[in-house]
């Protein structure tokens, strides 16, 4: 009688034990898989880079780019960019780009500028906290190969805040 | 009789008790961590996708031509040391476009004496210091691998650089270094 009395209470305290280990381990998981990984901010640097990689090759800025209507008009299929967002339907865009040329020596803004993507986004670049679009700006130098200076100018914003913040 | 069964069931009774202590501060040991030190890593770092865009200012830079017709690369290989016009330009560049959010330094680095014997490579390339950028900055990202001859870049935690060979032997370098304030 006492022995079977022994085993009850070892049963309850495994099962108690058992619970208490469960609920740990779910509890770790959910507190370091639980947040989304907010990879707007590299996706935004990666934007930029690709943008790069197009108006910049081999260390001077690709022929027929300044001053090129066509190339601003086809500036995503010139640059294999895709800016389409169907898991976010009924947006009027979660991606923002814009590229500007300045002379590197006079810092004078070129009469040529690319802009692409939700225009409204760029309002909110800057604004504090997670729940705004994710910004960055860069610039680099890069010459012609009739060796004029130029400073360009990539933003690309990320919007996307519904699934990452 | 009865006061032996009665020590041996406290006996056993304190061994449970401290397993059940045991596993519930392993458990809150386990929690404290993944709290502190897991749950907080819920963005990626995109410090190594500036490195591509800031690299392209270092490669237009070195053949960005003088007066005269000579590239950068070129003044500095000849005179293994910044002139006047890279100098100058290079200041320009990499101060005047990133010096806001990195301290950048700029120039000849000779490969140091310090020798890794597992790799046969040289540890780290020594920066000779000049009148434009001064003293070459100290970060973890100026070690080149070895395996490299030609443009390459290093990225690090605290920033990253670009660097390129003068020489076949490998015996000194012009670098580029950006250092995250």
């Amino acid at each position: 009688m006492n022995k079977i009395g022994a085993e009850k209470t070892i049963s309850v305290y495994w099962f108690a034990i058992l619970i208490i280990v469960a609920g740990a381990v779910i509890y770790m998981v959910v507190s370091v898989y639980g947040k989304p990984y907010d990879v707007r901010g590299a996706e935004s640097e990666i934007l930029a880079s690709n943008i790069a990689d197009c108006i910049s090759e081999g260390g001077y800025l690709q022929e027929k780019i300044l001053g090129d209507a066509s190339f601003r008009e086809n500036f995503l299929q010139r640059c294999s960019l895709n800016l389409e967002t169907p898991d976010f339907a009924g947006t009027k865009g979660e991606y923002y780009t814009e590229v500007n040329f300045y002379e590197f020596e006079t810092g004078t803004k070129l009469d040529f500028d690319i802009v692409q993507g939700n225009f409204n986004l760029k309002s909110s670049c800057g604004l504090p906290g997670l729940t705004q679009p994710v910004c960055s700006q860069k610039s680099f130098y890069v010459i012609d190969k009739e060796q004029k200076k130029y400073r360009v100018d990539i933003m690309s914003i990320v919007n996307k805040v519904d699934k990452n913040a | 009789m009865r006061n032996y069964n009665k020590k041996a069931q406290i006996s056993e009774g304190i061994t449970w008790i401290v397993a059940t202590i045991a596993i519930i501060v392993i458990l809150l040991f386990s929690i404290f961590i993944s709290s502190f030190f897991f749950s907080g890593k819920d963005s990626i770092r995109n410090t190594f996708f500036s490195s591509d865009i800031n690299q392209k200012s270092f490669l237009s830079y070195l053949l960005t031509k003088d007066q005269s017709g000579k590239t950068v690369i070129s003044q500095i290989t000849s005179e293994q040391d910044l002139n006047n016009f890279n100098g100058n330009l290079g200041l320009k560049i990499f101060k005047g476009i990133y010096g806001a959010k990195y301290d950048t330094w700029l120039g000849v680095s000779e490969i140091s004496d310090d020798f890794d014997i597992l790799n046969l490579v040289s540890i780290d390339y020594v920066g000779k210091e000049n009148s434009y950028f001064g003293k070459k900055i100290l970060t973890t990202v100026n070690a080149p691998g070895p395996a490299y001859y030609g443009f390459f870049q290093v990225v690090g935690l605290g920033g990253f650089g670009s660097s390129l060979y003068l020489d076949k032997n490998k015996e000194e370098i012009v670098e580029v270094i950006f250092a995250v304030k």
